[in-house]
């Protein structure tokens, strides 16, 4: 039983990683249909760069804020540079090369600088498990559900509520259309990325000081946040957090009761199988495109 | 010098060049090449024979893997490990080396290129991660980071393969040859249907279905063949290492693999070689660099995607192109329709006389709460024109592409030549029969006109896989046929001057005469039209009119969306009006223009009580 609340706590936390990376993917997509494909890297960067602003004696809530605005601006760039002018007819693949290309060079450029070990980002709130009716359990792994409910909600109230959120979702749903009233939609495609940037860096920022920052720590989250999104069906954000947290808590009961090893094999090829089944993903619609 | 000597002396010289290498040192006397450079070479091949699986899968089909040096590993640790635990002889060892990471790489592909092509890429990366993750773990099975160590030296008929003097390099010749076929595989496969329906379908999904193409099965097969080549690669690998472990596979490698094949000319037959040899050759170099050498490989990426996106064989071919293009005489287009003596041909699968070609029955389609077409019943006789009209909105082109098996009819019947078709996906339906074409033009861009028309031949192609690869005497015979047909059907349109020409190259009304000779060329028996003479000239139009004519007293049944009341009127034998997706009026054109609802539907109540033929049942109150 202890065995069980443990996986399922720990399954959630690092399940609300997947899903915020898988919300930004949804975001990305959304708006341009394209993402950058190393998105991990932004990830790694918002832990990675607050570790070096704390090096340079800025506290861990500055320097947290710092990391998360200077990812961002990344991946605003990211967008400007190599998906945009890779993204001007239907069927173009060359977004993914341009951002693979930029994500290996972040990387390695990252471990060249930064070292090759993972490095302490200190957290008040990683120093002393809690107990949880039998399980420990770190607050700062308990921020992170926390943190997703925040986002999930935010990001709602935004597409919704606000007008600039609203022209996103006018660009998500047709691009012409939404440049014939007057939405900027590069402008607006940039700001999405950017935004996306945010929700990647922050993820990467609660979670460094459960696993350590270290240039490689966003290559496979990323990647799995990726598939998240697209077993959820890309295009719907309350599937890509269910699918998110689903498939964290899956993998936390594989590690334990299988082992660490078997983690991303059977996760890789049960995604596979969701696929096979779903082609639209769980909670996609199936897509209607115009002839 | 005729065009095609080039690249058969190039293949000429190579192969030379490639066998008489480890000789170099006898003949001048030196002692270079040592077995390192042979070695280096060796691997430079079995490089270049990844690569060219790769550009199958990118440069035709459009697809992109980052798992290719993962199925390369996946394929060398099969290799390895059926000839150490199993015992297996070389050659069935390799049977299974090509054959386990190709059925990998079709099950990777199913799933996800029938959603989006870029989940292939997704999958991919996953699989290489897991991939290796799985080799570093089950230290039992593979040895870890330790790998597997001592294969034993594989023996073709008792005959130890190894790359020296002593066997007569009988392994690099070994390998030579298996690159040979690599790049036979290739150019067979470009020459054919499956290469031009892997290139077509990733130039417009759409227009492929409608002419009969199975996206889903091409781009798995094409996935299922690259991913046999990285096997053959790893086999070949493992058998020259006598070692392997998961470190040469990683993903950086995939990247690797994927630079190589930008680098040289996707699409490009010559790239896979030269980006090869050239990344081989700088990566040798770019050693010295350690941790920042990733970083270089990413770098270069950015710099080749930036400045020649079509790689160095696709960028000079372009640039010759623009060099011989110059000084060239006026194309000259055709009249047409030239109904030229073969042409019967084209129509001779038609329904017989008299037949219902189609029938709808409550036809109807929603989109949300939006009822496109609404209870619609049509009957369409074989060997007719008819024609569909109706105000912007009507439902026109919704009834066509329910029809044409896009988009699936929410209720009601849908009855093709005397079967019902219900359900059935659009290339079904192109195979059954039905051609058409699309309000935009949908062509194959960047193919030439004549392939454009080629891949319109694909679903009527009798030669199967095997066949086409080998370039069977049956196989070329049926290839000539098709080639006189597509050329006969560029007569008609007249645009045999344009042949190889590139279709995005054409002028407008070129575009749209294009479009009509591909669907004519699977013959169908009934053939759909969306708004043909949008944008053609009242010449042009005439000429279209003259041609769907001919085509409907040849037999062959065409349904016509059109705008164009003149052109309804001179060419069609039936007229169905559809307003606000319900049909309002049906008959022959006469009868329909005079219908007061319908002169309604076009210019709204009151215009037509000012009509003189509406007169009759102008009483009813405005």
């Amino acid at each position: 039983m202890e065995a069980v609340i443990q996986y399922l706590l720990t399954g959630l936390s690092v399940g609300s990683v997947y899903a915020m990376m898988g919300l930004g993917f949804y975001v990305m997509w959304s708006a341009a249909k394209a993402v950058n494909f190393t998105y991990g890297d932004i990830f790694m960067l918002g832990a990675v760069l607050t570790v070096v602003l704390m090096d340079i004696g800025i506290g861990l809530l500055p320097a947290a804020l710092l990391a998360i605005l200077a990812s961002a601006a990344g991946a605003a760039a990211i967008e400007r540079g190599f998906v945009r002018p890779f993204n001007r007819e239907a069927n173009a693949i060359g977004w993914m090369l341009t951002t693979i290309a930029v994500g290996t060079m972040l990387e390695s450029s990252t471990t060249a600088l930064f070292g090759s070990n993972p490095r302490m980002l200190p957290s008040p709130l990683a120093q002393e498990p809690i107990r949880l009716g039998g399980a420990g359990i770190y607050p700062q792994e308990l921020l992170l559900p926390a943190a997703l409910v925040v986002v999930t909600a935010a990001l709602e109230l935004f597409y919704r509520r606000t007008l600039l959120g609203r022209a996103m979702r006018a660009v998500a749903y047709n691009r012409t259309a939404a440049g014939l009233v007057g939405i900027d939609a590069d402008r607006i495609t940039l700001i999405a990325f950017a935004l996306a940037g945010v929700l990647g860096a922050l993820a990467g920022v609660l979670i460094g000081p459960v696993v350590q920052a270290s240039s490689t720590m966003g290559a496979i989250i990323g990647l799995k946040g990726f598939m998240v999104a697209i077993i959820a069906g890309i295009a719907n954000a309350r599937g890509v957090v269910i699918a998110g947290l689903l498939y964290g808590v899956t993998e936390k009961f594989i590690e334990g009761y299988l082992s660490t090893a078997a983690r991303d094999a059977i996760g890789f090829t049960l995604m596979v199988l969701l696929l096979l089944l779903f082609p639209q993903g769980l909670f996609g619609k199936k897509e209607f495109s115009k002839v | 010098m005729s065009p095609r000597a080039g690249p058969r002396i190039a293949v000429a010289l190579m192969v030379a060049a490639l066998a008489l290498f480890p000789w170099t040192g006898d003949v001048l006397d030196t002692r270079w090449p040592t077995s390192y450079e042979l070695r280096l070479v060796i691997r430079a091949m079995i490089l270049a024979i990844v690569v060219i699986g790769l550009n199958i899968l990118v440069g035709f089909a459009g697809l992109v893997s980052l798992g290719q040096a993962a199925l390369m590993g996946l394929g060398g640790h099969v290799a390895a490990l059926l000839a150490l635990r199993a015992d297996f002889p070389f050659a069935a060892a390799m049977v299974f080396a090509v054959a386990l990471p190709a059925m990998m790489g079709a099950v990777l592909a199913f799933p996800t290129v029938r959603v989006r092509p870029l989940y292939l890429t997704v999958i991919t990366i996953a699989f290489g991660f897991v991939f290796v993750n799985v080799l570093r773990e089950w230290v039992g099975f593979t040895g870890g980071a330790s790998g597997l160590a001592s294969i034993p030296r594989p023996t073709i008929l008792g005959e130890p393969l190894m790359a020296v003097r002593r066997t007569g390099f009988n392994l690099y010749y070994l390998i030579v040859l298996c690159l040979l076929l690599a790049l036979w595989v290739q150019w067979a496969l470009a020459r054919s249907r499956y290469g031009r329906a892997m290139r077509a379908s990733s130039q417009s999904e759409n227009a492929s279905r409608a002419l009969g193409i199975n996206i889903v099965a091409i781009r798995t097969l094409a996935f299922a063949i690259s991913a046999g080549f990285a096997g053959l690669g790893g086999g070949l690998f493992a058998n020259l290492a006598l070692f392997i472990n998961y470190e040469t596979f990683t993903f950086s490698a995939s990247i690797e693999l994927l630079l190589m094949t930008i680098l040289g000319g996707s699409g490009t037959l010559a790239g896979p070689l030269v980006g090869t040899t050239v990344l081989f050759t700088a990566s040798q170099a770019l050693q010295g660099l350690h941790e920042w050498q990733t970083f270089a490989y990413g770098l270069l990426l950015v710099l080749v995607l930036f400045l020649m996106p079509q790689g160095i064989v696709g960028g000079l071919a372009a640039l010759r192109r623009r060099l011989a293009g110059r000084g060239m005489a006026e194309r000259r287009t055709g009249a047409w329709p030239n109904f030229v003596p073969g042409f019967d041909a084209v129509a001779s699968e038609r329904d017989a006389a008299g037949q219902a070609t189609l029938i709808t029955r409550d036809l109807t389609l929603r989109f949300g709460g939006l009822t496109a077409v609404n209870r619609v019943g049509m009957e369409v006789a074989s060997g007719t024109v008819h024609a569909l009209i109706g105000p912007n909105g009507a439902g026109k082109s919704s009834v066509l592409n329910v029809v044409s098996g896009f988009y699936r009819a929410t209720s009601g019947q849908v009855s093709l030549f005397g079967e019902t078709l219900a359900g059935r996906a659009p290339h079904q339906l192109a195979r059954a029969g039905v051609a058409r074409s699309f309000q935009n033009t949908e062509l194959f861009a960047t193919m030439t006109v004549l392939e454009n028309v080629l891949v319109g031949c694909h679903s009527r192609y009798r030669a199967g896989f095997f066949a086409t690869i080998l370039r069977t005497p049956r196989f070329r015979a049926e290839e000539r046929g098709m080639l006189a047909e597509a050329r006969m059907l560029l007569e008609v349109v007249g645009l045999t001057g344009f042949a190889e020409e590139q279709a995005r190259n054409l002028p407008f009304g070129h575009q749209r005469r294009l479009e009509i000779a591909r669907a004519l060329a699977p013959r169908p028996k009934l053939l759909l039209l969306d708004e043909p003479a949008a944008g053609l000239t009242h010449g042009e139009i005439e000429e279209l009119v003259a041609l769907i004519r001919g085509l409907a007293d040849r037999g062959m049944t065409v349904i016509l969306v059109e705008h164009h009341v003149e052109m309804i009127m001179a060419v069609s034998d039936r007229v169905t009006v559809l307003d606000h997706g319900e049909v309002i009026a049906d008959g022959p054109p006469a009868q329909v223009q005079a219908d007061p609802r319908v002169i309604e539907a076009y210019f709204g109540r009151g215009a037509a009580q000012g009509m003189p033929a509406a007169a009759a049942h102008a009483d009813v109150p405005a």
